[in-house]
């Protein structure tokens, strides 16, 4: 297993995360959605070893950061909206630079991806724009034969031709069933054709953990009259929105249930599965 | 490793940088440097407006660099694979340098007072412990001066920290100011009397509360080592 959290709690000010369990293995990628606020970068920090958990146990490659950190960052690539890297220093020399105290960083691959990502390793790091800058980190997260990378928010800064291919480059990357992405995103359509996990986080705690389709195969989107929806047993149904055409419903959904034929029934994307649960948790539950 | 702290140490003096770090103090360089010299009548001769320039050019560099460089590393050295000793060793050696650096710029600087004997070795070994005090203090902290740091002093008000800091800034500002009004005035302190009004102090308080303020060197380096303390309050 390349992640494990164990019961991960931490307080932040106000904002606690709350025992957020969850295990990720190789060869795959984990989106880490919820809405704004919900902690996903504060988890990310955590992951990373900048925030130390209160509570709760966090292994990576069965490794800990108290015994294993240098082990560890050899391990993980980072992409964070944070600017990490020299401002005054070009590409090539902040990857000479920080890329020295990686074990198998590669300048020659980092090369390779700047010249596949659009970007001139002779330019300064500051005259770069947001999205290129996340480019870069990403073409260095890329160059050390990191075995878990993990990405915060990153998709809403590429353009939508580089979008295709930073999707192309994560496929490649865990292809080889050794490697796993974390992907923090509010992007959730990129997530529904791509990750495998899924990490839903509200106000600090696990909404749901798991296998993508097994978060589908648990609930349905209804469609359909009023008074038909009103019908399914009211703790099955997380949120339902009454519109000037009918009435939508989230419900949980078993295989053993069965459905009014004048209902549309259908698998939630996780966009809409959001919206729904969030909703419910704001109290705006209308049932 | 020390080249690496040495190049971080210059390629922080950026434009940028100047703009969003330094400019909140940049209405004091403009007194320094102009309002104060003109009314304090320290340009009418070249030599002493010579020993002006010489004393405020390593405050200047001081207090600009208390501002650009502080005790933490730049976010991409807590993501790298260094062992906490490694990057203890980092903090320590940049804050180490940037105070040598800082000191040793104020002793070179004001050197050449002694050669035109306008200021006696023992004035000028107050003139230096007051640089190496000052670049001590701003140049050896967590927080930026002036911005972060009151912020800093409301968090740490009960162990004094701030207090005794900001008390010790105050006494070496007035030291070295006051050493500087009296080589421009006069010529040069040759007055014995003149040289114990500011190396009493010097022994009697800045002394004691230099000290004292060292007591907090190793909490501020266990501060620079957490990430979530240097960069998330």
């Amino acid at each position: 297993m390349l992640l494990q959290l164990k019961d991960i709690s931490k307080s932040l000010g106000k904002f606690r995360i709350k025992d957020i369990s969850v295990e990720l293995p190789e060869g795959y990628i984990m989106g880490l959605i919820g809405p704004n606020g919900s902690g996903k970068t504060s988890l990310i920090h955590i992951i990373l070893g900048l925030y130390k958990a209160n509570a709760g146990e966090l292994l990576i490659d069965g490794m800990s950061y108290e015994d294993s950190e240098v082990e560890i960052r050899n391990l993980i690539g980072t992409v964070l909206l944070d600017e990490l890297f020299d401002h005054s220093a070009t590409l090539k020399g902040n990857g000479i630079n920080y890329g020295a105290y990686y074990e198998n960083f590669s300048l020659e691959t980092l090369e390779m991806y700047m010249k596949r990502f659009g970007l001139d390793g002779d330019r300064k790091f500051k005259k770069l724009s947001k999205g290129e800058k996340l480019k870069f980190q990403f073409a260095f997260a890329l160059s050390y034969e990191a075995k878990l990378i993990i990405l915060d928010e990153p998709t809403g800064n590429f353009d939508p031709s580089f979008r295709k291919e930073f999707f192309a480059v994560l496929k490649e990357y865990i292809a080889d069933g050794t490697k796993s992405v974390i992907l923090s995103t509010h992007l959730t359509e990129d997530l529904d054709k791509l990750a495998d996990y899924i990490l839903y986080i509200e106000n600090g705690s696990t909404i749901f953990s798991g296998d993508i389709e097994k978060l589908r195969d648990s609930y349905r989107l209804l469609t359909g009259e009023k008074y038909k929806i009103n019908l399914i047993q009211s703790d099955r149904v997380v949120y339902k929105e009454e519109g000037n055409y009918g009435t939508k419903a989230l419900v949980t959904h078993r295989t053993r249930y069965t459905y009014d034929r004048e209902l549309t029934v259908a698998v939630p994307s996780l966009e809409e599965l959001m919206y729904f649960i969030t909703k419910r948790d704001k109290g705006d539950k209308r049932r | 490793m020390m080249g690496r702290v040495i190049k971080d140490y210059f390629a922080a003096f950026r434009w940028e940088n100047f703009k969003e770090k330094v400019a909140h103090f940049a209405y004091l360089i403009v007194y320094f440097f102009t309002v104060l010299p003109v009314v304090a009548g320290f340009f009418e001769t070249w030599k002493s407006a010579l020993v002006y320039v010489l004393m405020m050019i390593p405050i200047i560099h001081i207090l600009n660099s208390g501002s650009l460089h502080i005790m933490k590393m730049p976010k991409m050295m807590y993501m790298v694979p260094l062992t906490n000793d490694m990057k203890k060793e980092y903090i320590v050696k940049s804050a180490v340098f940037r105070i040598c650096f800082c000191s040793l710029l104020g002793i070179i600087c004001t050197l050449p007072l002694v050669f035109i004997g306008i200021c006696r070795v023992i004035t000028y070994v107050v003139i230096a412990y007051d640089y190496v005090t000052f670049a001590l203090l701003l140049c050896g902290m967590n927080e930026r001066y002036g911005i972060e740091q009151r912020d800093a002093w409301q968090e740490t008000k009960s162990d004094c920290r701030g207090l005794i800091q900001g008390l010790n800034i105050f006494l070496t500002v007035i030291s070295l100011f006051g050493i500087a009004c009296m080589l421009c005035w006069d010529g040069g302190m040759v007055n014995v009397y003149a040289n114990l009004l500011f190396i009493i102090p010097a022994i009697l308080f800045q002394l004691p509360l230099t000290v004292k303020h060292m007591k907090y060197w190793n909490t501020a380096v266990d501060k620079a080592l957490s990430y979530e303390r240097s960069f998330d309050k």
